[in-house]
């Protein structure tokens, strides 16, 4: 019997290691996701509870100017992820099946933008984007412009630095499943007198797909409640969604708002993923029945 | 009810699953016990903290390091300080947190009222104070604590209009706020605006010609229509940025709070800060003690080595700031005010004006979220 117990003591291991990430989940993820909805769900100052339920946070705030708002981050997300995706594929495909020397020194060079501090990456392009900077002196200097053009506090370098910033989160994974790619799969279609076309839509593409989604959800995702960019490079003359649950929160104070609208952009995030996953799924399914 | 087993190996794997959920259970609670108490850690810090200390909030730019270093040094008693970035913050931060475990704040002039009427302040003894006589009686009893029961002013600023010489060669075209409002006055392409939708709307006010103590919804509207327009010539809406924004030459001409302006005054003689003659708003720092500090002794102490004269004209010269104390003022040289005739005494000083909470937070937000989400 004793040795029963010592058996089993041993097979429980796996559950002394999980439990610890377990607990860390559901006290630091679950439970602050519970109260936000019980929060939206209920009235009162503060994070305090008057009333017990209604819905008139959220009667509230379906408007048009909080819709408007979160279709903008939904476009943020989507331009920055879709950006990142056309020009982080051909770079991941060539890392991963066409470099064979310095390729470590390669993937060193990608994860140089995670060693250093987002708000240091910000200013550095401060001094990029400004009238006296980089950019405006390289187009003075080439004869393109006359005066300086002011590309700060800009759609375009909200959506520069966001492409910029959220790059090599979308190589990372495109580079480990292309890697995984056996590379005679490709051989043999190019034997069987396949195109590149053909064999990168039948073969790579589909194959890659996990990888796809996989960058494609981690940038969409991340950017969508993007709040340091848009505020710094964006000169705050927008609200996006991350910008105005700050407001709620910590101008406005009211809380069961805040609480309601991050439900409300939380469920449209939600759908907008479901709608990419459902294109993904028909891209691979394209690509499969393709001749 | 004691539990029958047909046979031995029926009863061994009860016995078994009992010891595993036992096992199961006993591992939860250990890991629950390392997690509760990694975090209770930061509360235990608090027993260890000295006997002879005091914790301080406050903004980044209202006492100067070496200040609180030679305090530390001269009285032995230590100073543990946090910063804020907004009013709003802080009182959101008392709200969860109801104690703070702080002595001292130093809170801007609208957030007071708020704090006394959660009880989150303490009565200020003024008898222990050693220099009331020589504060300006124009910062002394304001409405938002009419006898300065609560608290003491320390510091005051206005907002006002930054511009550069290199663009407006001769001058403004004018000194009024319709240079931001006015669409056919603004005189440059893209300005800057501040990002306080409190602050906005005063000046919004304050152009417009309305009285600021009564504001109706119609009214509101109009600030809103007026917030929507101004924002096809606005750059930016920057509450720090505003002295980057005209050393860096982005915008010639910024909306912004003196002191940050005058920062970048001292080394870009390109620069110029003025208060239109519509008047502006004035913003009062003011010294408060929290309601839960046990340490009068030490706090006193901490009030009236701060508002030392050589203490405060170092604070001044550091960060640009106008004292509420006279003897400073008056010496503080004039490169570092930067503003002329608003002193107190002088003659625009009485355009200043404290904007009045006539306005529930949850109005000046609508405002805001409205025209931002354009």
């Amino acid at each position: 019997m004793f040795e029963e117990i010592k058996k089993l003591i041993k097979a429980e291991t796996y559950f002394f290691l999980v439990t610890p990430a377990f607990i860390w989940q559901f006290a630091f993820l679950v439970l602050p996701l519970i109260f936000v909805l019980i929060l939206s769900l209920s009235q009162g100052q503060g994070s305090q509870l008057v009333q017990s339920f209604t819905l008139n946070n959220f009667y509230e705030i379906i408007d048009l100017s909080h819709i408007r708002i979160i279709l903008r981050s939904i476009m943020l997300a989507s331009t920055t992820a879709i950006a990142s995706l056309l020009i982080a594929y051909p770079i991941a495909y060539f890392l991963a099946l066409y470099v064979k020397r310095f390729k470590f020194f390669f993937l060193f060079l990608l994860s140089i933008p995670f060693l250093i501090n987002l708000l240091v990456q910000v200013y550095a392009w401060f001094f990029i984007l400004e009238k006296n900077g980089v950019i405006n002196h390289t187009l003075m200097f080439l004869g393109v412009i006359q005066k300086p053009l002011n590309f700060l506090n800009s759609y375009f370098a909200i959506y520069l630095v966001m492409f910029h910033v959220y790059l090599p989160f979308m190589i990372m994974p495109l580079y480990s499943s292309l890697e995984k790619i056996d590379t005679k799969l490709i051989e043999a279609s190019y034997d069987l007198g396949a195109s590149f076309r053909t064999t990168f839509w039948r073969i790579i593409l589909p194959l890659s797909m996990p990888g796809v989604q996989a960058g494609f959800f981690l940038v969409y995702v991340v950017s969508f409640g993007e709040y340091v960019i848009p505020s710094l490079l964006g000169g705050m003359k927008l609200f996006f969604v991350g910008t105005l649950i700050s407001e709620y929160f910590f101008i406005g104070k009211d809380w069961h708002l805040g609480a309601a609208f991050i439900c409300l952009s939380c469920g449209m995030l939600f759908l907008s993923a479901l709608a990419y996953y459902w294109l993904f799924n028909k891209i691979t399914l394209q690509s499969k029945i393709m001749r | 009810m004691m539990k029958k087993f047909h046979n031995n190996s029926e009863k061994q794997s009860y016995i078994l699953s009992f010891v595993k959920i036992n096992i199961r259970l006993l591992f939860i609670l250990f890991w629950l016990s390392c997690i509760t108490g990694f975090i209770l850690l930061s509360y235990v810090s608090h027993y260890f903290v000295p006997q002879r200390s005091l914790s301080i909030y406050m903004w980044s730019d209202k006492i100067d390091e070496s200040i609180l270093q030679k305090f530390e040094k001269d009285t032995g008693i230590k100073i543990y300080v946090n910063y804020y970035e907004s009013n709003e913050e802080l009182i959101t931060k008392f709200e969860i947190a109801k104690d703070l475990n702080c002595d001292i704040i130093l809170p801007s002039e609208y957030i007071i009222q708020p704090l006394i009427q959660q009880g989150f302040l303490k009565k200020i003894d003024h008898s222990r104070c050693d220099f009331i006589d020589r504060l300006y009686p124009e910062f002394m009893n304001m409405s938002f604590d009419p006898a300065n029961e609560y608290s003491l002013p320390i510091y005051w600023d206005v907002l006002g209009l930054g511009y550069t010489h290199s663009y407006f060669q001769d001058g403004l075209p004018s000194n009024s706020w319709n240079l931001i409002f006015n669409k056919k006055q603004v005189p440059c392409k893209q300005i800057s605006m501040v990002d306080d939708s409190r602050e906005a709307i005063f000046l919004s006010l304050k152009y417009l010609g309305w009285n600021s103590t009564q504001l109706n919804t119609q009214q509101l509207q109009t600030i809103e229509e007026l917030f929507l327009a101004q924002k096809s010539w606005v750059g930016a809406y920057t509450d720090f940025q505003q002295g980057y924004f005209l050393t860096s030459k982005t915008y010639p001409l910024v909306v912004g709070q003196r002191e940050r302006i005058v920062r970048e005054m001292l080394t870009d003689n390109d620069l110029a800060f003025t208060i239109p003659d519509e008047g502006t708003l004035l913003l009062i720092s003011n010294i408060v003690i929290c309601a839960s500090s046990q340490k009068d002794d030490l706090v006193y102490q901490f009030i009236n080595y701060i508002y030392n004269h050589e203490m405060m004209m170092l604070s001044c010269k550091e960060f640009c700031l106008l004292p509420t104390v006279k003897d400073v003022l008056e010496e503080l040289p004039q490169e570092y005010i930067g503003v002329q005739d608003c002193l107190p005494g002088q003659k625009n000083f009485k355009k200043l004006q404290i904007f009045p909470n006539v306005l529930t937070q949850k109005q000046i937000n609508d405002i805001w979220i409205a025209f931002k989400s354009f």
